[in-house]
This record gives structure tokens, sequence and C-alpha cells, in this order.
């Protein structure tokens, strides 16, 4: 039985989403694995919604991203032949592990930038949308700097964010910029506070803006509250 | 079923070897044949298959194309040039393995 129904699949597709599976090519090829799940089930007779939990209960999707990213860390550091480049980076990694409290608190594109969009629920055309982050007014091309030092997690691009980064700073914290006309660093990089990751740009046919994001401990918080005053 | 630590090691070789007599494969397709092959004795979990998968692609023993499935993106895996020399030379070492167990398992 095929599911052909695109409603169905958008379904899934934000299933997919809502359990934080971010990277659009993995979600594109877990949601194929999906549908084939759930089409098996609908053949031996169970209706969609209970096919798709079924299928989603028993499928182990943070095990993806964690296996995933384990994996493509592994290599990083296997094409580091040189062994006292491994060390330098074996140190880097020790030092972020061990200074595990450096927030993202300097402002991503240094300051003086209007933010047009803040944190939270908004009123647009009579429907109530979150905003989990801020959009920050700039120009085209304006670099787009980390806002601590971290681990560039995810380099992907979406049709909500367009271009977009997440850079894990600790366990604690992570910061994610969209809206990006281009991207500096690889997935895997390692990146201090200040580092220029970015150039921001604009997503379809908005205003050029960066968007910005902090997650604290995987919930979003206001970016304001975190900038520097200076 | 057999345990998820014993097959740790041996699903590179397992993915590179049904990839050779397959041409093409996507995830979902891999599990299937897999567990079809093995009576289901062996179920790969999506967790261990897709990183798998994934570090097989960055490191060039593997290649992809997706196609359109009516509204949806399949993702067919396919072997490089590295990937076919490599697929053989880890059944070999694998089968001397097997062997090699043997010889410490089997009853005196």
């Amino acid at each position: 039985m095929n599911i052909a129904d695109s409603i169905q699949i958008n379904y899934i597709n934000d299933r997919l989403k809502a359990n934080r599976l971010s990277n659009e090519s993995l979600r594109n090829e877990v949601m194929d694995h999906v549908i084939c799940k759930v089409e098996d089930l609908l053949v031996e007779g169970s209706n969609f919604h209970d096919a798709v939990n079924t299928v989603l209960e028993e499928f182990d999707l943070q095990a993806i991203e964690k296996n995933r990213q384990k994996l493509l860390q592994r290599k990083i550091l296997s094409r580091t032949k040189n062994v006292s480049l491994a060390i330098v980076v074996l140190l880097f990694t020790m030092v972020i592990g061990v200074d595990a409290q450096e927030k993202p608190d300097i402002h991503p594109l240094g300051n003086g930038y209007k933010t047009a969009l803040t944190f939270g629920d908004h009123t647009i055309n009579g429907a109530i949308k979150k905003q989990n982050g801020i959009d920050i007014i700039a120009p085209f091309g304006t670099k787009v700097l980390s806002a601590a030092r971290g681990e560039v997690v995810i380099v992907d691009a979406s049709k909500d964010y367009g271009n977009y980064i997440i850079v894990k700073h600790n366990n604690e914290f992570s910061t994610l910029y969209a809206s990006l006309s281009e991207i500096k660093v690889e997935e895997g990089a390692f990146v201090k506070k200040g580092d220029n990751i970015a150039l921001s740009g604009k997503i379809g046919s908005s205003k050029a803006h960066l968007h910005y994001e902090i997650f604290r401990n995987n919930e979003c918080v206001d970016p304001e509250s975190y900038l520097s005053e200076d | 079923m057999h345990s998820k630590e014993l097959l740790k090691g041996t699903l590179k070789t397992i993915i590179l070897k049904l990839l050779k007599e397959n041409e093409r494969m996507y995830g979902y397709e891999i599990t299937q044949e897999v567990k079809k092959m093995t009576d289901g004795k062996i179920q790969l979990t999506e967790g261990a298959l897709y990183p798998t998968l994934h570090r097989l692609e960055a490191d060039g023993y593997l290649k992809t194309e997706t196609q359109k499935i009516g509204k949806r993106i399949r993702k067919y895996y396919y072997l490089t040039s590295k990937g076919g020399a490599t697929s053989g030379q880890l059944v070999n070492e694998f089968y001397d393995f097997i062997n090699t167990i043997n010889l410490l398992l089997k009853p005196q």
C-alpha cells in the first residue's frame, strides 16, 4: 500500500521535526524508512495514526543523531594523521570540556544591530506564532560570529531556516544561526568565541536579517537576555 | 535474535557485501533483506544502520543518489570502486576471523 497523500507525509515530517531530527537530508531518509514501516502496518490492517505512533515509538531517533555525531567526529580525528595535531585537537576538546560554563554572551553580529522580531509569541495575521529566537536586521553579507567557543554540530538548509548552523558550546548551551548567505565552517569544526562562521543573508523574499536562537538544556531561551550590554 | 554487541563489528561488512550483490539499495530495503536472509535472527536497528551508512559514504566507500518516490525522496546507496574492492576483502577477513574463533571455541 502506498502513502501518496501529501497531508500524511507532512504529518510524519512534522512528527520527526518535533523529535528534533533537525538535519533535513537525514530527516528525508528517516522519513522514507518510517513511511515504509507505516505502509507495512497499513497492509496488515492498521489505521494511519496508530501505525505512525507504533513506528515512531519503536524508532530510536535520538540514537541515530547521537551515533551519527559520534561517527563523524571520529572521522575528523582519524583524518588528523599528524600526531601533534591530534594532541592539539585533544587538548582543545579537553579545554572545552573543562570550561563548560562559557556562555554564548557576545552579539552574533558584533553590536549595533537592531532586533526586528523579539523572542516569544507574536500575532501575525491573526494567528499566534511562537518565535524561538530573534531576527536581527543586518545588511546582506554581514559577518556572523560564534557567540562562544564550541563545535559546529550541524550545517544544513531548510525551508524555514534557509542555510543554518548549530554550534554546541557545552552540555548546557547551543546556538543556532539561520538565514545565512554563506557558511564558512564545516560540520565538526571547532570554533572560538568571535570567530567568523558565516555571512548573513535572507530567506526567500524576507528582508535581509540574521535569525538567532539560543538553546539552554534543549529549551529555546530569549537570546537578548544573554547579549552583552557593552 | 543475536546480540547487538556481536553485531557491532560486522555491520560494515554486511552492508558492503549486500551492496555488492544488489547494486543499489535504500536503508529500509537493507534491514528487510538482512531480516529475510537470516530468518529474523538479525534485525538491524535504524540507530546503528544510518550512522554506519553515512560514515561509509564519508569515507568514500559508498555514493548515494536520490529518487522521488511519489511525494517522498528515497536515498539509494551504491558502492564506489574503493567500496567494491573493500567488500571482498572484508568478507574474507571475516571468514578468517570466524575460523580463528572456531579454534578457540570448539570443544576439545
